[in-house]
């Protein structure tokens, strides 16, 4: 059971941004995508969703091809959270996160949703991301790490298998920083979910991931566990010679600045 | 749809009718209802009464005010989520505009009229659906997110310098008729006429209705909408195309009426939520209301030393510029 690329190439109007990549994220499995600006991360996650079509290759979700699913065996298998979350109007927590519900519920007839399911599922979403006090407050009246989290709630409602987050943790200081990322460790071993995070920060991913790919102008130049991945080599051939590893106290591998 | 949102909706199909049918004894002269009422459901026109007669002339305008509320409120609330901007109304993408430079061109040029008493509204239509066309090809052609309603912001500009080329050129008898267009009108001769802007509403209709809960997705975020299975783009132009022709529609028949797109929906997301599926029935409805309610200040309004009707395009933007106002100061 996994979510799989196999030579993805795609790009934007004619222009190839990423290269024959090929990807495996199994379920109950953290995988963390580094690289610099530019080289091809939040293409390659917006590509495996669906929000990018393919320009080749193909994308695999527990053995079917994620082309052929319908619009409601997507919701249920992938949720996307982009980096950047922008309402039109002034959306209350519970209706934010209802529309994840909803999608992801079997609708009758004229598409009227099973309204007596939706609650439950808002509740169980916000939950999940320990949010169910925000229930009535406005999206725009959040912090940024409460309205992340409320974000986060609203792909869980939709009860993916398969989370695929682009900087869940831009513009989120050190504590939230940190607290999501335990709440995305907690998700994926209570319910199993397959988690993608793009993310800037190579120490959290050397904290959490199980596995890093690292990107750099559409190739993967390195990928395995973050021992493995994240070493001098890479780094430099990744964002330059100007960061140094360093060892820290509990064993794990930290990166800082020259 | 929840039960809330099912009573409120019926509550307003039920309000609307009864100020419809209550809205046919008022204007200059008051009538009897019940009896006219009666006469015109069951005698001939020959047999009718003059109070029968008034009745005759008056349901064919509040048809047309009820249908064309609808349809510019619900085009207002498609255009605020899709132009992702709650300052669009139906007119944003200068349809208005176009249409009122497809009636001016034939205005001033007899000749067009090809079509009698319908070249105007045939003209308007046309130039509109072009003017919708032109925008849609544009802003797909652009890079940019606000490339729609640049292109329409522009388009709006373009026709409007028509507008105002074709009025320059005019003399002072068409003139007149060109203002009358502009400040809009709901006088509808008969039951056809008033009948006439019907296809492109339900037109327009038969895109929006499937696509409410793809709206709700729109209005929060599009790539999260993409990953839920929207087909955003193809989604995007089909409602676009539907807002146009309920605008379009309506235009070609009364002229440019503003405020209600604008006004109607912020006034309805009040009480619905941001739910489409409650939201755009219930728009339907609160427009056609409050233009038969416009439309009854004008026809019983008498400015001071005429005793005619005031365009209902200014009660429109008398009574919903304080009321929007109002709004936005309770929001705040």
């Amino acid at each position: 059971m996994a979510l799989k690329s196999t030579a993805l190439i795609a790009g934007y109007r004619g222009r190839e941004v990423l290269h024959r990549i090929d990807l495996v994220l199994e379920q109950g499995q953290f995988v963390c995508l580094l690289g610099p600006n530019g080289s091809g991360k939040s293409t390659l996650v917006r590509t495996l969703c669906g929000v990018l079509p393919l320009s080749s290759g193909q994308v695999q979700v527990d053995g079917a091809n994620f082309a052929a699913l319908t619009a409601l065996e997507r919701v249920r298998k992938i949720g996307f959270l982009p980096q950047e979350v922008s309402p039109s109007f002034s959306f209350s927590v519970r209706d934010a996160v209802a529309l994840g519900a909803r999608c992801a519920i079997t609708p009758r007839w004229l598409g009227k949703a099973h309204e007596e399911k939706i609650e439950p599922a808002i509740r169980l979403a916000l939950a999940s991301v320990q949010a169910e006090d925000l229930i009535e407050r406005q999206l725009d009246h959040l912090s940024g790490g409460e309205r992340r989290r409320v974000l986060l709630a609203s792909v869980l409602a939709q009860a993916p298998k398969y989370l695929l987050l682009d900087e869940p943790t831009a513009m989120l200081d050190l504590e939230h920083q940190v607290a999501l990322f335990n709440r995305l460790d907690e998700l994926r071993h209570q319910q199993s979910i397959g988690v993608l995070v793009v993310t800037h920060d190579l120490n959290l991913a050397a904290r959490w991931a199980d596995h890093i790919l690292l990107l750099k102008d559409g190739h993967i130049v390195a990928a395995g566990p973050p021992k493995e991945v994240i070493n001098q080599q890479h780094l430099q051939s990744a964002f330059g010679p100007h960061f140094e590893l360093v060892t820290l106290s509990n064993g794990q591998t930290g990166v800082i600045p020259k | 749809m929840n039960r809330g949102s099912l009573n409120l909706i019926a509550g307003l199909g039920v309000i609307s009718l009864l100020i419809a049918f209550f809205a046919t004894c008022f204007g200059t002269i008051s009538i009897h209802q019940m009896e006219a009422w009666r006469q015109w459901l069951s005698l001939p026109s020959s047999q009718w009464d003059q109070q029968t007669h008034i009745l005759a002339l008056r349901l064919p305008r509040i048809v047309l005010a009820w249908l064309a509320g609808g349809a510019l409120a619900t085009a207002g609330a498609v255009m605020q989520t899709l132009l992702r901007n709650s300052l669009a109304t139906p007119f944003t993408l200068g349809i208005a505009s176009a249409g009122s430079f497809g009636a001016f061109l034939v205005l001033a040029m007899p000749g067009l009229a090809i079509f009698g008493s319908m070249s105007a509204p045939l003209y308007s239509l046309l130039t509109s659906l072009l003017c919708l066309l032109l925008v849609l090809k544009i802003s797909s052609r652009s890079n940019r997110a606000d490339g729609l309603l640049l292109a329409g912001i522009t388009l709006n500009f373009l026709f409007g310098a028509g507008v105002m080329l074709v009025r320059y050129l005019a003399d002072p008898f068409q003139l007149a008729s060109m203002e009358r267009w502009m400040l809009g009108s709901v006088n509808a001769v008969n039951i056809n006429t008033a009948l006439a802007p019907l296809p492109w509403i339900a037109l327009g209709l038969a895109f929006i209705l499937p696509r409410l809960s793809a709206l709700d997705q729109l209005a929060f975020d599009e790539e999260i909408a993409a990953a839920r299975g929207v087909p955003v783009k193809r989604y995007k132009t089909q409602l676009l195309l539907a807002a146009g022709l309920l605008t379009a529609g309506v235009v070609a028949y009364t002229g440019p009426i503003g405020f209600v797109g604008l006004l109607v929906p912020h006034a309805v997301r009040w009480f619905t939520g941001l739910r489409h599926g409650a939201l755009i029935p219930a728009c339907f409805f609160s427009g056609g209301i409050f233009m038969i309610l416009a439309d009854l200040v004008a026809r019983t309004s008498e400015i001071a030393g005429r005793n005619s009707e005031l365009p209902i395009g200014i009660v429109t933007a008398i009574v919903g510029g304080p009321f929007f106002l109002l709004l936005l100061m309770r929001k705040n």
